[in-house]
């Protein structure tokens, strides 16, 4: 057998760009035509769904932007609040957004795309254009983006423009600016990228982009929130509103291309021609030369990534100051009674989550929105002061006390839902290591419980704390809930860890996608009915005994038991039941 | 070179593992004594990997027992896993430990004492030459400090039976050396090191029996003498590969191509 030889590809007359840019486009549509093919009929069906989703969302938009636009315009609204203002200059602040998110959003993929992908060796080692495989990296990291904003920000400017009756020229033109934009966006996005890698290290980057997204995302998730309770005046919401159209400002090129499209809308040529291909030309001219810088900047920031990265030293235990022995000094000793491999997972693990900020951004979020809610709710609660002989009034009073108590039950629920359902999958491909260690399965159950219960516990006194800030219970009721978190949190643990080792994902390169979405489904509804029951078994008895006479104390202790042995049942049963699934756990 | 001890530390019996309709390994028995170094060849997707990750208990196979340090690694897994240190061809390791704490971390899960774990981890840390590198993240290691950091984890509690999926590969050949010498003094120690290899150089100076496997079968066991006596002439530990796998004709297109 023999192979023919081929022509010396050096000889050969080189492609034009756009060639080699049009064959990397055309390779990520094969693998994802073929991961397509290959799927689960589940998943085509899913993917079928989430398409019709997306139409059926951008047609929804459309209809009601007309709809509120209208509205909103109408005599009626006019003479509560008037946002024609607002509504006038919409295209501008809608673009002016969209190159604010393509910004954002395009720096987080786009260091992904070109940094983090695993084809990069293989692409640079390849006769291809650097500048080609920066162009295809540039496009497939912006396309999601810009089919994501499109979907919100064109059927918003397409019912302006029914509503307004603009003429047919607007709309092509409403597309072609936006996908400007985004160029223009992706553009800077890139040259902010390669200059930052240049200082910090690709991968910490995108850790710290995931900490700060998940807090920022948050924040606007919240922002309803916190305008009710910050203030919310009809004036002030009307002022925060106008406070939008400062974005169509006369000197920015956004604004003069919201304005051109106004105007070409309203069949204003000569106004809206010049304005609108200044607006273009100015963004077609800034994303050229932004992508001619950062593609120089790119090949020399990927030959630095091949760099060992700058090392950071961590303070062992070993290079403590000697004085005593490193196991007398351990926090440890205060638990001699834990055996040391369950010792040694549980430090691992704490210093795992500190250490990593992507496990920092999954807790981030359930603290801030416990955090919220906690106080949201708890400062609308008022203890109601009981009539003295009047049994409903007294009932009625311990119930309000036992709420503000065990609200927080509710709002530690899902941090500690975050904690420990992922206790096992956050091992990640790490788990070989204590797979093949001489560990039961019963020893790693121990040491994820203690591991996600002792945080969770704090966390939980920390909000019972508030409560306490919020309105004194008295320091038997605050005893009392302090004990009570310490049974309850332990059911909740077992049955989180329990869910979790079920549900557990060892292969994931993304920690979004730790958990099989199922499981984690299954287990959070578990969990929060048994946080219910919690609530009714410890807290029912301390409002119902005294009705009959009997001393407050007895009802809790009464509580206490009840509410106690149904925790521990929790605490212990479901983590017994998984530890055959432990077993088997990285094993196929 | 000492005799091998009389007791296997090693022994797969009739070992048979299934993924859906695929048989990666089907009926595979050797043993792997005290004191030598057995060398598992093979070619790609022979089944080498498949076969090491069910003696080190990573693994379920589908029918057959492995014994490791006279425990069944399946019914008495804790004992099986405590003689035995395991090198994966892969050093996935918690990138967000230190080496130093990488070490203790492992020890700890042997449960040998503090003062025991220090000793060992600044032993190991200097014979790999990762003292200067002890505190610094796993993350921020060369593929080559990490596939020495893991056998350092596989060595610290000084296991009775070491396997190793592809030791040197990625390394330097000074660090390829040093790990050839730290695994030859296990064994001389009475060690049974058991090792999957693609580099036949590696495998006829190193190993005192070897092992070929292919498709998923043991097709040959033995001294590199048995082997040659099995080569019908070929005495190059290469030809007798080629041959017993089938890749005669691989060798031809590598001629043709030269």
């Amino acid at each position: 057998m023999s192979l023919t030889s081929m022509p010396s590809l050096a000889e050969r007359r080189p492609f034009s760009l756009w060639h080699y840019v049009y064959k990397l486009l055309r390779l990520r549509l094969v693998i994802f035509w073929s991961g397509l093919r290959r799927a689960r009929t589940r998943r085509k069906i899913g993917m079928a769904i989430l398409g019709l989703v997306i139409v059926g969302l951008a047609v929804f938009l459309f209809w009601i932007s007309t709809v509120v636009l209208g509205l909103l315009q109408s005599p009626q609204v006019l003479q509560y609040i008037d946002l024609r203002q607002v509504i006038a200059s919409m295209p501008s602040t809608i673009i002016s957004l969209a190159f604010i998110l393509f910004l954002l959003s395009n720096f987080g993929v786009l260091l992904q795309v070109l940094y983090l992908s695993n084809d990069m060796d293989f692409l640079l080692a390849a006769p291809l254009p650097i500048r080609a495989v920066f162009l295809a990296k540039l496009m497939q990291g912006l396309l999601p983006n810009f089919l994501l904003i499109g979907l919100f920000a064109l059927p918003l400017l397409f019912g302006l423009g029914v509503l307004q009756s603009y003429n047919l020229l607007y709309y092509p033109l409403v597309a072609i600016t936006l996908a400007t934009v985004s160029l223009l966006g992706a553009g800077i996005a890139s040259l902010l990228v390669m200059t930052i890698v240049r200082v910090v290290p690709a991968r910490r980057i995108a850790e710290i982009l995931g900490f700060f997204g998940a807090l920022i995302s948050l924040l606007f998730s919240q922002s309803g929130q916190l305008f009710a309770h910050f203030g919310g005046t009809r004036g002030e919401l009307a002022g925060a509103l106008n406070q939008i159209t400062q974005m169509d400002q006369p000197w920015s090129p956004l604004a003069w291309a919201g304005r051109g499209l106004v105007a070409l809308g309203e069949s204003n040529l000569l106004v809206g021609l010049p304005l609108l291909a200044l607006s273009l030309g100015v963004a077609g001219g800034l994303f050229w030369g932004a992508l001619s810088l950062a593609e120089r900047l790119y090949f020399t920031g990927w030959a630095r990534m091949q760099e060992s990265p700058r090392k950071k030293k961590i303070r062992s235990p070993a290079a403590v100051p000697a004085g005593l022995p490193a196991e007398r000094r351990s926090f440890w000793n205060l638990f001699g009674a834990i055996p040391v491999p369950v010792r040694a997972i549980v430090t691992k693990d704490w210093r795992l989550l500190r250490r990593d900020l992507r496990n920092l951004s999954q807790l981030i979020a359930p603290v801030i929105l416990s955090g919220i809610y906690a106080f949201s709710t708890l400062r609308g609660l008022h203890n109601l002061n009981p009539v003295p002989g009047d049994v409903f009034s007294n009932v009625l009073s311990r119930s309000s006390t036992f709420l503000g108590l065990g609200l927080p039950m509710f709002f530690g629920w899902t941090l500690i839902l975050n904690l420990t359902i992922n206790a096992f999958s956050r091992e990640g491909k790490n788990y070989w290591i204590l797979k093949c260690a001489p560990l039961t399965s019963q020893r790693l159950m121990e040491a994820k419980f203690i591991a996600s219960y002792l945080p969770s516990l704090i966390f939980q006194w920390l909000l019972f704390g508030l409560v306490l800030a919020l309105g004194w219970p008295g320091l038997q009721n605050a005893l009392y809930s302090m004990v009570v978190a310490a049974f309850y949190i332990a059911g909740l643990v077992g049955i989180n860890l329990a869910f979790g080792a079920f549900g557990a994902r060892l292969d994931w390169e993304d920690p979004r996608r730790m958990n099989r979405g199922t499981t984690g489904c299954v287990g959070s509804l578990a969990g929060l009915a048994y946080v219910l029951l919690a609530w009714v078994l410890f807290f029912l008895p301390a409002v119902v005994v005294p009705i009959f006479g009997l001393p407050e104390w007895l009802g809790q202790l009464l509580g206490l038991i009840i509410g106690g042995a149904y925790s521990l049942a929790f605490a212990v049963l479901p983590p017994r039941f998984s530890l055959s699934k432990v077993d088997q756990l990285g094993m196929k | 070179m000492p005799e091998p001890t009389g007791l296997p530390l090693i022994r797969a019996e009739h070992l048979y593992k299934k993924f859906g309709e695929k048989t990666a390994v089907d009926d595979v028995s050797f043993e792997v004594y005290g004191g030598e170094i057995f060398g598992f060849l093979g070619p790609n997707g022979a089944g080498k990997t498949t076969t090491i990750k069910i003696i080190v208990g990573l693994l379920q196979p589908t029918r057959g027992t492995a014994v490791v340090g006279g425990h069944d690694v399946l019914a008495d897994s804790i004992r099986a896993k405590a003689a035995s240190g395991y090198v994966p061809d892969e050093p996935n390791l918690y990138g967000k430990l230190s080496g130093r704490e990488l070490l203790t971390f492992v020890g700890d899960l042997y449960d040998l004492s503090r003062p025991q774990i220090a000793r060992r981890t600044e032993e190991l840390m200097h014979l790999f030459g990762l003292d200067d590198a002890a505190d610094e993240l796993v993350e921020s290691y060369s593929h080559g400090m990490q596939q020495k950091i893991s056998l350092a984890a596989a060595l610290i509690h000084d296991p009775k039976v070491l396997v190793l999926d592809e030791p040197t590969v990625g390394l330097d050949p000074k660090s390829a050396r040093l790990i050839k010498d730290i695994l030859r003094q296990l064994a001389d120690r009475g060690a049974a090191v058991m090792l999957s290899t693609h580099i036949m150089e590696i495998a006829e100076r190193m190993c005192d029996r070897i092992g070929i496997i292919n498709q998923g079968r043991l097709v040959a066991a033995g001294t590199m003498e048995d082997l040659r006596s099995m080569g019908n002439g070929q005495t190059d530990l290469e030809d007798i590969f080629l041959q017993l796998t089938g890749g005669v004709e691989d060798a031809e297109i590598a001629e043709v191509l030269k």
